[in-house]
């Protein structure tokens, strides 16, 4: 057989399977209705930045209610854990008191008045006050990893049991579960404590999902390919309007993709690729990512190759203005105080 | 202006309404796609496809009033597949995911084999092959595709079946240009 005669044979049947022409062109028309609308958001988000107090009181049905900004809201501290397990404060306002060490696949997050740590150590939860020192238990750790999750102001727990969420008041001990027809993982409450977000597992594709506490409705907001997986789970914006994931895309072996992306919690959810954060061998990666308090920035740590962390960086709501912020072996977690100014 | 680009004159083209996109998209796409699969990895040929596809329907104005925009979506394709290949892919993917992606069909290992040498070989001897193979193209066409000269396209072909022959163990049968 001649080379001439293979590659006829081999276009003739690469053109043969292609039997399916009109449903991609549906496709090829749903990818533009949704490219306009990616440029749209870009454009509402430019305007939103702009008049963020406005868009905080905006009215969402059937998604979760933000809680009001406290005013003058800015940045401080921002905290990262090490490979080791160090709880290391890489810039802001340095904080007289801050623990060790933390487990960097729990909890590890500021209160919303920024007055607080909670963070996972030796077995337990703690709520650290960061003025006086005086460390508080929230409860154990269920699981070595301790997959628990804390509202922001440390009242609530959720947690995932089988196929169910538990929700826990920290200080009655009430708790309420609630059914969601498969496993969860990765839990986190939205700002204003109306909602939770998880990965769950359907069809055999890793899927975010939120859940309203209240009406029990849950929104599917992103479904991956299949083989894909969220390296790291959903981060609530200080407005509950973004949620910010990494996903793992690609084969594990080699050349896989590491991509920092947003999805809107509106009605009809609308992802964004923020960046590719890495292009490595990195399964076992889980980066770290934080809002700054007011919502602009996104903070993640990347893997250094060789090394099991690496250093802290950040950019824009929108993509852009990459920077560099820390040098380290960050991995897994990291938080951004939230800080109100007193005069006001 | 090359032979791709030159732009219909007259009332003839200017004045009408441009052909219909899904004419053109119905009658390409299955090529455009064997094209994509000798140049990119299979899981992203149709999405690269599809990529090229819709550059030509946001533009499809402009693209239907070009001579030849048949070979404009080729060269949109072929240089999509092996130029800024990763960051681009990846927002391919991430945008056809959200568009409902499909799984890519399953090919022969033979056709499977001969894409994979066809992929293996230096870009710009991969795209000449691909587009030789798949639309059978003469030398000029490709040329005006891949923007370059004749010569350069017979070099480019005559260097990509001999590997291909080696790769695949397959006897010379002599040059066809």
């Amino acid at each position: 057989m001649t080379l001439e005669s293979r590659l006829r044979d081999a276009v003739d049947e690469t053109v043969t399977s292609q039997r399916l022409v009109d449903d991609r062109l549906g496709d090829l028309r749903r990818m533009r209705r949704h490219r306009t609308a990616q440029r749209a958001a870009m454009a509402l988000a430019a305007v939103a930045v702009v008049a963020a107090g406005l868009a905080v009181q905006a009215h969402r049905p059937s998604t979760p209610q933000p809680a009001p900004h406290p005013p003058n809201l800015r940045g401080g501290a921002v905290l990262a854990i090490t490979t080791e397990g160090a709880v290391t404060q890489v810039r802001g306002p340095r904080l007289p008191h801050l623990p060790t060490t933390a487990v960097a696949t729990g909890p590890f997050r500021f209160t919303r008045d920024g007055s607080s740590l909670v963070y996972a150590a030796g077995g337990g939860v703690h709520r650290l006050d960061l003025r006086s020192g005086t460390d508080d238990a929230l409860g154990e750790c269920p699981d070595r990893a301790c997959t628990v999750a804390y509202n922001e102001d440390a009242s609530r727990s959720a947690l995932a049991v089988d196929h169910y969420i538990v929700v826990s008041d920290v200080s009655s001990g009430e708790t309420t579960t609630i059914a969601i027809g498969a496993s969860a993982k990765d839990l986190a409450w939205s700002p204003g404590n109306a909602a939770l977000a998880f990965v769950t597992r359907r069809g055999g594709t890793a899927t975010l999902e939120t859940l309203d506490l209240d009406s029990r409705r849950r929104s599917r907001l992103v479904r991956l390919q299949a083989g894909d997986y969220f390296a790291t789970g959903p981060v609530w914006s200080p407005d509950a309007h973004q949620i910010a994931f990494v996903v793992h895309a690609g084969p594990v072996d080699v050349d896989s993709h590491l991509l920092l992306e947003t999805v809107t919690t509106q009605d009809d959810p609308r992802s964004s690729l923020l960046r590719t954060l890495d292009i490595c061998t990195c399964r076992a990666y889980a980066p770290g990512i934080a809002w700054s308090p007011d919502g602009t920035r996104l903070a993640t740590t990347l893997k250094r190759a060789g090394s099991a962390g690496g250093p802290l960086s950040s950019l824009r709501r929108d993509g852009t203005g990459w920077r560099p912020e820390a040098d380290g072996t960050f991995t897994g977690r990291v938080a951004w105080q939230p800080l109100i100014d007193s005069e006001d | 202006m090359d032979r791709i680009g030159a732009e219909a004159t007259g009332l003839d083209r200017a004045s009408t309404a441009p052909p219909p996109f899904d004419d053109f998209y119905r009658a390409e796409l299955p090529r455009l796609v064997a094209l994509a699969r000798g140049l990119c990895p299979p899981h992203l040929a149709e999405d690269l496809a599809q990529e090229a596809m819709l550059v030509a329907y946001r533009r499809w104005r402009t693209v239907a009033a070009l001579e030849r925009p048949d070979l404009w979506v080729r060269r949109v394709c072929a240089n999509l597949a092996v130029s800024s290949f990763r960051r681009r892919m990846v927002e391919i993917r991430g945008l056809a995911r959200l568009a409902g992606r499909r799984e890519p069909e399953l090919l022969s290992d033979d056709t499977e084999a001969i894409w994979a040498a066809c992929r293996s070989l230096p870009k710009r001897q991969a795209q000449a092959m691909a587009l030789r193979a798949v639309y059978d193209l003469p030398i000029a066409d490709i040329a005006a595709v891949l923007d370059c000269s004749d010569g350069t396209v017979k070099q480019h072909l005559s260097r990509a079946r001999a590997s291909l022959r080696t790769t695949l163990h397959l006897e010379d049968e002599g040059d066809v240009s």
